[in-house]
């Protein structure tokens, strides 16, 4: 199956798209006409040579330049193997073989893909983590993980960079736009570079933060290398398999990733057909330890934060009106103000009738695209752009609806109901603010040195980097 | 029924290369853009075409220009990935002042067209990214991005308004033209049309918006008619090499019902329908005129006067623009 339609559309519609090569192939053929200031045409046939007519009318084929693999990689004009290179290493096969080895497996479920799943086998996010531990048991797997744990340090995080970033305690601007969604990522780092890029929120993603607390915290506890674990996410996009392969993520002491493979949700399913697995006859493995899971053992539930594309607006809202104004606000209290479509909302503190901050959601890229625009003209004319924080998603819906979801079999229309589903059994369970995790109190004393700090900073924190566009000047008719 | 050449704009004004000519709505006023980066906007003066204002500001090519409907803005869609929308700021209307006053951007690829609604507030933007953008203008001369259209399967060529309805059809190197439409919020693709076997260059709607006509890199021109109980875009008329070479632009008069087209063997033709060998399923249209050599090279662009009938611009590849007169 191809990977093309399991990315967000943000990267479809930028160069890391699989524009098919041949046909579209832009590099500007050098073709030597045989009169150098004569009126004559070179005209293309069917089969594709060149054919010079002079003004008489007379045709003369041309030699032609052959397009070599070297013009190809030098050109951004369409991108070739290097992608579909990255997709072939973070493949269902690639994770059999690996399974197989001398390494620690550790799995981390995404709450999106678990809800997916439990929306296509009509179970309860519990019994799919259950049946899905007895399915790994059986591949030799022992530990997984949830990512709405890792989520914890990265709403923390991002929460506390929020706050420093409006005292101006640190030297970075506002917006701060959020840095979970790697299609945006990308798409900022390749189109808008140095304009954008500043505001970006320097947190990692869920999956990159359990990747560094798998290969580096959890390690240690069980006596392993960082090296010695082999640590695949299960993910509702594509685009998490390129974040988990940028060099920032990589380690040259340790020779490895943080995260080694990324499987989309649908992958998961393709794996159980393979395998012959009845997914909803299975049995269901009962959760011994709950350290990696956010897990409540007496509701036999899960526990999450509202918002199934992380829910950074809501908590960093609340955690910025306790920190900076000491006012204590409920998720009841956010009322937002729906834009022209349901992917765009806003909403502002108010505090004696006056506007504290603003915070938006956009999702989407042509959200995407006006928020980036108000941020440049506000840039260029020094102004406010209006917004204090911005929670951007590539998706429409957010990530409820990420490319890698198991989509609805009825077809478009059938999936904006799907994923409504989808998100009900998102929303079944409890819900806790970060801060009352236990355990993530206790990585954080332990481990980090409180909230924001120096060494959070350096565990918990990435950078961006600016990809330098080539122009290919056009000169042929187009 | 031949072609009368009343007015030629060259002498080393033009660049080598102009791709597009657009009739401001008065029909007093051209603009032209070409591959050195500009746009020249010009003014009849007694018989002569002299340049009023060079508008700069484009690091490549300009592809094509549109005028708003109400002649204020002038809208450039360039290779370098960037829309432009201009301004007349002038205080006198029949004055040309005009300054930059916002820059589209977010192709990711060259720019190859753009088009206003009919109401003036919509803009659509197409590129080689093979996406379709819409803009919504606001009143601060700001632009919102109202939709990112994916559907067509190569580079786009054209984009085109229905000449009253929020209607969008589009051309591209996919072969195919399509449709499209805001339901609830998001334009969708209503229609795809497909008979070419070619790139489509150009897509002009009659004046009541019940016709399209399309012309190709596979020399044909297609005429496509709606049915209302159908719902449907269907062909009513081929008209397969109609050039020796691939036909670059066409246009359909507003004002007559008449039909420009500009070809690659350096030819103009006029074409009318041919009401009485017309059914309501298959439509005859001839041609009138075949002006060949109406330029020394390819002929890029062709474009009806909006207010005198009969009138029409061409520009090519020779660096020249003609102004044209159909005699009857
Ligand atoms: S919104 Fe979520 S699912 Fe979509 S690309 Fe971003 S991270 Fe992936």
């Amino acid at each position: 199956m191809s990977g093309e339609d399991k990315f967000s559309s943000i990267l479809k519609l930028t160069d890391l798209d699989y524009i098919n090569p041949s046909q579209i192939c832009i590099k500007p053929v050098e073709i030597e006409k045989t009169k150098p200031n004569g009126t004559s045409k070179i005209k293309i046939e069917n089969d594709g040579s060149y054919v010079e007519v002079s003004e008489d009318g007379t045709e003369k084929t041309l030699e032609k330049a052959t397009i070599t693999l070297n013009d190809c990689l030098a050109c951004s004009g369409c991108i070739t193997s290097a992608e579909s290179v990255l997709i072939t290493a973070q493949s269902v096969q690639e994770f059999l073989t690996n399974i197989n080895g001398t390494k620690t497996i550790v799995v981390t479920l995404s709450p999106q893909s678990r809800a997916s799943l439990s929306n296509h086998f009509k179970l309860s996010p519990i019994s799919v983590y259950k049946k899905l531990s007895t399915f790994f048991n059986q591949l030799g797997i022992n530990y997984l993980f949830d990512s709405s744990f890792s989520r914890d340090f990265s709403l923390l995080e991002s929460a506390n960079e929020f706050v420093a970033r409006y005292k101006k305690t640190i030297d970075l601007p506002l917006p701060m736009l959020a840095s979970a969604c790697p299609g945006w990522i990308c798409y900022a780092e390749k189109t808008h570079g140095d304009y954008i890029l500043p505001y970006i929120s320097t947190t990692k993603s869920p999956q990159q933060i359990m990747g560094t607390l798998v290969k580096y915290y959890f390690s240690e506890k069980i006596n392993k290398k960082p090296s010695d674990i082999y640590h695949v996410t299960i993910m509702p996009c594509y685009d998490k398999k390129l974040e988990a392969s940028r060099n920032d993520f990589y380690s040259d002491i340790f020779n490895t990733k943080d995260v080694d493979c990324v499987l989309s949700t649908s992958e998961i399913l393709d794996l159980f057909k393979d395998k012959e697995i009845d997914f909803n006859n299975l049995a269901e493995t009962e959760i011994r330890d709950e350290t990696f899971l956010n897990y409540d053992r007496a509701n036999d539930k899960f526990i999450g934060v509202q918002g199934s594309s992380g829910g950074y607006l809501e908590f960093i809202y609340k955690y910025a009106a306790k920190e900076l104004f000491n006012l204590d606000i409920q998720n009841k209290d956010i009322e937002y103000k729906v834009g022209r479509n349901s992917d765009f909302k806003e909403t502002s503190l108010m505090v004696n009738g006056e506007k504290i901050f603003t915070f938006a959601l956009a999702y989407g890229f042509r959200n995407i695209q006006n928020i980036v625009r108000k941020i440049k003209i506000s840039t260029s004319t020094n102004k406010h752009c209006g917004y204090d924080f911005v929670e951007v998603m590539a998706c429409p819906s957010g990530c409820i609806n990420g490319g890698g979801q198991i989509k609805s079999e009825g077809g478009i229309k059938d999936n904006k109901a799907f994923t409504q589903d989808s998100e009900n059994y998102y929303n079944d369970q409890l819900m806790r603010d970060p801060q009352n995790n236990l355990v993530v109190k206790e990585i954080y004393n332990s481990w980090l040195n409180g909230y924001f700090s120096q060494d959070s900073n350096t565990k918990l924190h990435t950078e961006y980097h600016r990809i330098e566009k080539s122009t290919n000047a056009l000169n042929i008719k187009w | 029924m031949p072609l009368e050449l009343i007015g030629s704009i060259s002498d080393g004004l033009c660049p080598e290369r102009i791709w597009h000519v657009a009739w401001h709505p008065s029909g007093d006023i051209l603009a032209s853009c070409g591959n050195d980066k500009q746009i020249q906007i010009w003014a009849k003066e007694q018989n002569k075409w002299v340049l009023a204002q060079s508008l700069e500001g484009h690091e490549q090519t300009v592809r094509r220009i549109a005028w708003s409907p109400n002649g204020k803005y002038l809208a450039a869609a360039s290779f370098d990935v960037t829309t432009s929308i201009w301004e007349n700021t002038s205080s006198d209307p029949q004055d040309i002042e005009f300054t930059h006053v916002s820059s589209l951007e977010g192709h990711n690829y060259e720019v190859k067209s753009v088009a206003w609604d009919s109401t003036g507030t919509l803009l659509a933007t197409c590129s080689r990214d093979k996406s379709i953008w819409i803009w919504e203008m606001q009143e601060d001369n700001e632009f919102e991005c109202l939709s990112i259209n994916s559907g067509h399967s190569q580079d786009i060529k054209c984009v085109a308004w229905h000449p009253t309805l929020e209607l969008l059809a589009s051309g591209s190197y996919d072969d195919t033209i399509k449709f499209w439409k805001d339901i609830d919020g998001d334009w969708e693709c209503l229609y795809t049309l497909s008979g070419h076997t070619s790139t489509v260059w150009d897509i002009s709607f009659n004046s009541t918006g019940d016709r399209l006509v399309s012309c190709s890199d596979d020399r044909s021109l297609l005429f496509w008619k709606y049915f209302e109980g159908a719902d449907k875009w269907k062909n009513v008329c081929k008209l397969v090499d109609h050039s020796s070479r691939p036909i670059f632009s066409i246009d359909w008069s507003h004002l007559n019902d008449k039909i420009c087209t500009g070809s690659g063997d350096d030819s103009i033709s006029i074409l009318e329908q041919d009401k009485s060998a017309s059914t309501a399923d298959s439509e005859q249209y001839k041609v009138t005129i075949k002006h060949e050599k109406a330029h020394n090279s390819d002929v890029n662009c062709t474009r009806w006067n909006p207010k005198y009938p009969n009138i029409f611009a061409s520009c090519g590849d020779d660096g020249t623009i003609k102004i044209w007169k159909v005699i009857e």
